[in-house]
């Protein structure tokens, strides 16, 4: 079985498939791994072509996809090490890493990454405070103040100890 | 190429186009789709999700579509509070877009219930037929017996059930009856209640049956259960009663249920055992097809080895593998070893390891030396000692 990430040639091997990012790099990925991707399944199911097209997808994300996938293709490696392959996958990871690891794994339908990097975001979410979860995930907090003041007077349960609470 | 372009979902364009990986597009988790920040919001315990609320409009609603519940009446402090825990778990449920009530929600899959005292009672009308995974923790059952087995009748896919913990005090006999369960796990880690309580199990479809038990609870099972489990994990650790003939009516009671004992485990084909290792050869009788044997803590539990009268069949046919730990190279222990290599007749694999605090290196090596001179029913079995 033949995985690699690099950069493969257009002629690919009959049981590999040729992935390119939005960024025109191309990956040779063996068909084992490309078919944990219930997408990339439907795709080859569907067309001759072993040249696969994503536009959304960028190298770097892309690359770790397929490190996954070709990882949990592997049949010589037994479930706990690829369960310990998937806890070191997500360790250390930026936040904004895993956004675009989940985003792809939702576009690519890969459920098992989706969990596991939904959950490894969920935990960065724990004990963070409300300005902190706004500051990192970017978003814009468009209450009026009135507003605000009601949906806490509201559910005042939910922000009764430090969690999520603001500064 | 139109295709694959097509079926790829056009809303990744705006966060990820062109060769940068991370533009510095504005609200840039709010770029990711519902579904996904929904999923996100799963994993976190329900009062988290409802003070995500907070962060925007959108988020306002976001947490009322997760599919699971996950309250803890721990994390609710009640002073200087006007609103019980009650009251908070209907006020969730009311913003949902559930249905108001909790056990007549035809979408929930997954519910973990801590300290949760109210609704558990058979009056109530139960209807989960989505329910696949059942947590309850240190849950009030109320004084009828009939409480639990009318919740589990509500749940037809139940496929998982937890218990951590009974918090009843007066309570004789919990019943455990499942059509659908699969996988049970049942931790009695707490003596909340009276130990004397006991636990019946009818769960014909059970594969998994994980048991952590500190207090000697009155385990039954029926046959018809314990015919269709393929893995067992029992953990029967009591510090408390030392008298010794209480812990064996458990074994006895736990394994003899139904009316031909010898033939209960029929599946059965990993066993990890953390208990006296009387229950030892009640189970070797008692699993005709067990491949795999793992005994934790021996050391603490073989007080007495006793051989059976008759070679189990597991041993003359299926057992392959035997992992033994925490050894203290006892006169008991060398007996019972003695007699699992004589008798294991297809036997692959036996590992030991010795307590770790437990014996020198040179106490090891003799151990090691009498072990490997003891006879082998299997030629091809091989020793390991750690």
């Amino acid at each position: 079985m033949v995985t690699t990430d690099e950069k493969g040639p257009l002629t690919a091997k009959k049981k590999s498939v040729i992935i390119r990012s939005c960024d025109g790099d191309e990956f040779l990925v063996s068909e084992s791994a490309a078919v944990l991707s219930t997408s990339l399944k439907k795709i080859l199911e569907e067309k001759e072509d072993r040249l696969i097209h994503l536009s959304d997808i960028d190298n770097k994300t892309l690359a770790m996809v397929i490190a996954y996938l070709s990882t949990h293709a592997d049949d010589g490696l037994s479930d706990d090490l690829k369960r310990s392959f998937d806890q070191e996958f997500v360790s250390g990871k930026e936040f904004d890493v895993l956004k675009y690891l989940v985003l792809a794994t939702d576009t690519l339908q890969v459920t098992c990454l989706c969990y596991t990097v939904a959950k490894k975001m969920a935990d960065i979410m724990k004990n963070k405070l409300v300005e902190w979860v706004r500051r990192e995930f970017d978003i814009q907090n468009d209450y009026t103040p009135e507003a605000e003041a009601e949906i806490r007077r509201l559910d005042a349960w939910a922000w009764d100890d430090r969690q999520l609470e603001d500064d | 190429m139109e295709k694959t372009e097509q079926s790829s979902r056009k809303r990744l364009k705006k966060v990820l186009d062109g060769n940068q990986i991370m533009p510095s597009s504005i609200d840039r988790l709010s770029g990711l789709p519902d579904a996904i920040l929904i999923h996100i919001l799963s994993f976190l315990p329900t009062k988290l999700s409802v003070a995500t609320s907070i962060l925007a409009r959108r988020w306002r609603i976001l947490w009322a579509h997760v599919p699971n519940l996950d309250f803890d009446s721990q994390t609710h402090s009640t002073d200087n509070m006007e609103i019980s825990f009650g009251d908070i778990i209907n006020r969730v449920i009311m913003l949902r877009k559930f249905p108001r009530c909790i056990f007549t929600c035809k979408t929930l899959v997954d519910l973990r219930l801590r300290g949760y005292l109210g609704y558990m009672n058979s009056g109530e009308i139960i209807s989960l037929p989505n329910l696949k995974k059942l947590h309850l923790s240190l849950v009030l059952y109320g004084y009828c017996d009939q409480n639990l087995p009318h919740f589990l009748s509500g749940c037809p896919v139940l496929e998982e059930l937890i218990i951590d913990g009974i918090l009843d005090q007066h309570k004789n006999s919990y019943i455990i009856s499942s059509p659908s369960i699969k996988r049970l796990m049942l931790n009695f880690l707490f003596n909340a209640c009276d130990s004397h309580s006991q636990v019946v199990i009818n769960a014909p479809s059970l594969r998994y049956f994980k048991l952590n038990d500190c207090f000697n609870k009155n385990i039954l099972a029926h046959t018809r259960t314990l015919n269709s489990l393929i893995e067992a994990d029992i953990s029967l650790n009591n510090s408390k009663v030392v008298g010794e003939d209480y812990s064996y009516t458990l074994s006895f009671n736990f394994i003899a249920f139904g009316d031909q004992p010898s033939r209960s485990f029929d599946n059965l084909t990993k066993l990890e055992l953390d208990a006296d290792c009387l229950f030892l050869k009640k189970f070797l009788e008692s699993a005709e097809n067990l491949q795999v044997l793992i005994l934790r803590e021996v050391h603490v539990h073989l007080k007495h080895w006793m051989e059976p009268n008759q070679v189990p069949k597991c041993l003359l046919s299926h057992l392959t593998t035997i992992r033994i730990d925490g050894m203290r190279s006892t006169q008991q222990e060398f007996d019972m070893v003695r007699y699992l290599l004589k008798n294991a007749q297809v036997l692959k694999r036996m590992e030991i390891y010795s307590r770790p605090d437990g014996i020198d290196f040179e106490a090891k090596f003799n151990a090691l030396q009498r072990i490997s001179l003891f006879h082998r029913g299997s030629v091809a079995c091989e020793l390991a000692f750690f």
